[in-house]
């Protein structure tokens, strides 16, 4: 079966030989397929830093088999794993005065000879690495010269350079800002699909992992995996369960998570085209007021959009009555609160 | 490749100036006659380049080489820019077996007290050192098995040398002041005095450790990635710090038991050899070493028996005034450039 | 009785009042002490006492001296150049010796009894000091090099004599009233200078007259020697050796350079008046005295093969391939200790003769070494 088959893996740390292992993960069954972005979401503390380092070989299973393409990872020896298995981790690496293409270079530490030189294939691995990983402008730099961004897309590339079946990424967007964040879910997500690689990435950024992923596996705190499509997970209310929290909800029609509102202030109607009717309504649930649809009755007011940044605010179903003029979101923030807060 | 090329010339070049300059002034056609095979003018100049000179220029060039890959080993191992080879405890332990043998050699040689190092003979001495140095290291090398993480190994490293000078320093209030000061005279360091069988047995123990540092060079290369990438890239981690700790044994442990401690060279020409070729991959980086720690120690030589002037300036204070203050510019200059 | 009262003195800090003892040994007034040589030490003869000065009583020091007062004889009012000066009762009755050289002092002229303590007893190899350890009438007290206070004071001697070197116990044992007297006599300049050491010895014990007999005698066969050696042309010898990676050549100044050109010697620095040795490098030696025949230097080497061995620079001497090497270790006490120096600086007439015995044989056939051994 290609790509990654976990069956029945318990995970944990050894704590010597005397003393029994403490299981971090039990009784896990997981698939990732070949060709596909998978991410792996859960709370902090929940394991998953340690099921990926058991998954990459880096630590050996207390129970259970991990397989890469049939082959159990725990029984390879370590250079045929490398040529299966890469791994990008969150530790910091100190490139000391590498060179963008030498970092690259060492990806392909399972395919050299003995003195690590480079063939005419394996230089031909390097550029095609450093090409699919959106690295080439860093070509010739060297790599502690770099921003954080940059020296995660050299970092992808090594592991590209290995040429795996799996490739794995622990936490690689820990460090990054928001914009590089998201190009690299990008970046892996063409990866998986041009090269047919089996990514998987573990990651707390849920919403654009739940939007770019095609499988995921959601742990929560009680150490079960659920795995499916990421629709799946949502629909089955999963994510909710492991995700919410009293003031936050997550809202599968947006994909995002949005404010539990009280629901116990007055009605407002807004008219406005998208997407200034979302965030009108996003402002006013923020500010206890309760949204309706534009063509509700019993509203207590209704926002009209008179041009950019300019509502008009009329009660009672707007028809005849005064309009309040509001010029700029501040001002209909501050109106909204009063009005959420009058009976 | 260029720079390799200048240091080889570079190297030459002083190998020739420690055998041509010294005290006594040898005129040049004699000196290139001694070194043909020819005889001197003078059978003196024989003795003086042959007996004097060129054994201490053989040993600096190895010794040189030796210490300063086996510091360059140490500081990738350990991503440490300030360890040297001493830090597993190999001075410490060659140290231990000289001090051992000093004492029972002044105890079971009975009548006099000014034996002992002298009373052995070189090769008595040699030997101890080299046992005592092969001990510690074997003792570091069980206890690595038993250790996760490099920090841990390092530390382990420093706390056996640590115990082993103190056991010295104890085997020395217990012994008679004139051996103690004997000791001290061989913790001085010297590339002086070795004899030919002596030069051909550090040559084999240099160049095999030279070998087996060779055969390191690619996992290396790869824990620079740090342990948990080189590990999941395939390299073979507790067998690379076998192979490390084995290495620096031959060499810091032959230079050590042939030479005492020399000061320095391990720590500071690794970083001089960066400055050089300005790389971190091992198989430019292991060579340029090699040759710049001949280089360094070669100079300190002829720096240490300087031409005309009577005096002897000891091997360890050289090559500390010239080692202290490129420790302190590699310090000072860490943040323009990455130090391992 | 004195012993005790300077026992109780140690807590009071303060100095010893001179009671007169009513067993004073009866001496003869005691004649004024010449030294003819020794420039390190002076005795100067005052109304009613006597003052030893030592010019440098260890290298660097400044002056000490110290005021002997005849058993007996009242207090005397001391000048202000003498006021911190310590006051000794001669003849003194116990005394604590740093030094091996001072044992042989001693015994020459019958005064060993007056030993109650040794720094290192396993150096001392002269017959009667050795016999007196043996015996348990002396106790060791400076084992490892340093004074060990307490025992000292414990045991209140009249006097220590040191071993020319500072201690950091000396203050402390002059305070609790345990004169300390230093005793350089290896910074004088020749072997001479350093045996007239024991007139000073004499005052001490209150035996004057023997002290300078035997002086006398050393002098005569010393002067006796030097007259033979310089009837003769002078050998070329290697003196010195390799040590902490220079090689330390005696210059002429020196007492082992001043005994080598008394006995007939000559090498590179031996008309160097400079008093200490002259560092200089392997090199330079081979070039200046490597081809002289006879070696004298201190090993100690069994045999040519441990000279070798030691360093295979060595091989290179002339001495060593084909000439004669001696080391001044024949003569080895019951404990390992090196007669050579004890009496062998007590009596330089004994060394002198060994000296010109190797180098000029027929100037003394049938001579039986005493200090010099040669290396098979």
């Amino acid at each position: 079966m290609n790509g990654l088959v976990l069956d029945g893996l318990a995970v944990g740390h050894r704590r010597g030989r005397r003393r029994p292992a403490a299981a971090v993960l039990a009784g896990v069954d997981a698939r990732a397929g070949a060709g596909e972005l998978t991410v792996l979401v859960g709370p902090n503390g929940t394991g998953k830093s340690t099921l990926l380092h058991t998954v990459a070989g880096l630590l050996p299973p207390l129970a259970g088999t991990v397989r890469v393409d049939g082959a159990d990872v725990a029984e390879l020896p370590p250079a045929e794993r490398a040529r299966r298995v890469a791994v990008v981790l969150t530790e910091r690496v100190e490139p000391g005065l590498l060179a963008v293409e030498e970092l690259v270079a060492l990806g392909r530490h399972p395919h050299t000879g003995p003195t690590g030189a480079l063939g005419a294939a394996d230089r031909a691995a390097v550029a095609a690495a450093i090409e699919a990983a959106g690295a080439g402008h860093l070509a010739g730099r060297r790599v502690v010269e770099l921003s954080d961004g940059e020296r995660q897309r050299v970092l992808t590339a090594r592991a590209l350079a290995q040429e795996p079946a799996v490739l794995l990424l622990d936490e690689p967007t820990a460090f990054l800002d928001v914009s590089s964040r998201v190009t690299l879910l990008d970046v892996l997500r063409g990866l998986a699909r041009e090269a047919g690689l089996c990514v998987l990435v573990s990651t707390h950024d849920l919403e654009p992992a739940l939007r770019l992923a095609d499988h995921a596996w959601l742990l929560d705190r009680t150490g079960r995996l659920r795995a499916g499509p990421p629709e799946q997970l949502v629909a089955d209310g999963a994510v909710a369960e492991v995700f919410d929290a009293p003031g936050l909800a997550f809202d599968p029609a947006a994909g995002t998570f949005v404010l539990r509102g009280d629901g116990g202030g007055p009605p407002v109607a807004v008219v406005a085209p998208e997407p200034e009717k979302a965030l009108v309504a996003r402002l006013l649930a923020r500010e206890g007021c309760a949204v309706a649809g534009e063509l509700a009755q019993d509203v207590a007011a209704t926002v009209t959009l008179t041009g950019p940044g300019r509502f008009a605010v009329s009660a009672d179903g707007g028809g005849n009555g005064r309009a309040v003029e509001l010029a700029g979101w501040s001002e209909l923030a501050a109106w909204a609160r009063r009005a959420g807060v009058a009976p | 490749m260029k720079p390799l090329a200048a240091l080889v010339a570079a190297v030459l070049v002083l190998f020739v100036a420690a055998v041509a300059l010294g005290p006594v002034g040898v005129p040049p056609l004699d000196t290139v006659r001694v070194l043909a095979g020819l005889a001197p003018s003078d059978p003196r100049w024989g003795v003086v380049i042959g007996t004097v000179r060129l054994p201490r220029a053989l040993t600096a060039v190895l010794a040189g080489a030796a210490l300063a890959v086996a510091g360059a080993l140490v500081q990738t191992l350990f991503r440490n820019p300030l360890a040297d080879p001493y830090v597993l405890g190999v001075s410490s332990g060659a140290g231990l077996g000289v001090a051992l043998s000093l004492a029972a050699g002044g105890a079971a040689g009975g009548a006099v007290f000014a034996d002992g190092l002298v009373g052995l003979g070189r090769l008595g001495a040699v030997g101890a050192a080299a046992l005592g140095a092969a001990a510690v290291l074997a003792l570091v090398l069980v206890l690595a098995r038993w250790v996760r993480s490099m920090v841990t190994l390092l530390v382990v490293g420093v706390m056996v040398g640590a115990v082993t000078t103190a056991v010295v320093s104890l085997v020395l209030v217990w012994s008679d002041p004139r051996i103690a000061q004997q000791y001290v005279v061989w913790g001085l360091g010297s590339v002086d005095g070795t004899s030919r069988g002596d030069l051909v047995v550090l040559a084999a123990v240099v160049a095999c450790g030279l070998v087996v540092s060779g055969l390191l060079v690619k996992p290396l290369n790869a824990l620079l990635l740090g342990e948990a990438h080189a590990r999941s890239v395939g390299v073979p981690v507790r067998r690379l710090r076998a192979g490390v700790v084995v290495a620096v044994a031959l060499l810091a442990g032959g230079v050590t038991a042939f030479c005492g401690p020399i000061a320095f060279v391990g720590i500071a020409v690794p970083h001089l050899a960066r400055l050089l070729v300005d790389t971190s991959d091992h198989r430019v980086l292991l060579p340029v070493t090699a040759l710049t720690g001949a280089a360094v120690v070669l100079a300190c030589a002829i720096a240490g028996h300087p031409p005309g002037a009577g005096t002897v300036v000891p091997l360890n204070v050289v090559t500390s005034l010239v080692g202290a203050p490129v420790v302190i510019a590699v310090l000072l200059r860490s943040r323009r450039f990455a130090l391992t | 009785m004195l012993l005790g009262v300077l026992a109780l003195l140690v807590a009071a800090c303060a100095a010893p009042a001179a009671a007169p003892a009513p067993d004073c040994p009866p001496t003869p007034a005691p004649a004024p002490v010449e030294l003819r040589y020794a420039t390190n030490v002076s005795l100067r003869d005052a109304d009613g006492y006597r003052v030893l000065t030592v010019e440098q009583p260890y290298p660097g020091g400044a002056p000490q001296s110290t005021v002997l007062l005849p058993c007996g004889a009242p207090e005397p009012a001391l000048p202000p150049e003498l006021a911190g000066a310590a006051v000794l009762q001669v003849p003194v009755r116990s005394v604590y010796a740093a030094s091996t050289t001072q044992l042989p002092m001693l015994a020459d002229i019958g005064a060993i009894d007056v030993l109650t303590g040794v720094g290192t007893p396993d150096y001392v190899s002269g017959p009667q000091a050795r016999a007196r350890i043996d015996a348990g009438a002396v106790q060791e007290f400076a084992s490892g090099g340093l004074v060990d206070v307490e025992r000292v004071v414990a045991a209140a001697p009249d006097v220590l004599l040191s071993q020319g070197t500072d201690d950091p116990a000396f203050p402390t044992l002059r305070q609790a009233g345990v004169p300390v007297v230093g005793w350089a006599d290896y910074l004088e300049g020749g072997p001479l200078a350093q045996a007239e050491w024991i007139k000073v010895v004499g005052a001490l014990t209150g035996r004057e007259a023997e002290a300078g007999r035997v002086f006398a005698a050393i002098e005569a066969r010393y002067r006796e020697l030097a007259a033979r050696a310089a009837g003769v042309p002078p050998v070329p010898v290697l003196a010195g050796q390799l040590y902490e990676g220079g090689w330390r050549v005696p210059t002429g100044g020196s007492t082992t350079g001043t005994l080598l050109r008394d006995a007939g010697a000559t090498w590179s620095e031996a008309d160097n008046p400079a008093a200490g040795g002259l560092p200089k490098d392997f090199e330079s030696v081979y070039v200046a005295d490597g081809a002289a025949r006879i070696w004298i230097t201190d090993g100690p080497w069994p045999t040519r093969a441990d000279v070798v061995a030691a360093d295979p620079r060595y091989g290179a001497l002339a001495a060593v391939r084909e000439g004669q090497v001696w080391n001044r270790d024949r003569r080895i006490g019951p404990t390992g200790g090196n007669e050579v120096y004890e009496r062998g600086v007590t009596h330089p007439d004994e060394l002198l003769a060994d000296l010109v015995a190797v180098l000029h044989p027929d100037l003394l056939p049938g001579h039986e070494l005493v200090y010099l051994r040669r290396v098979s």
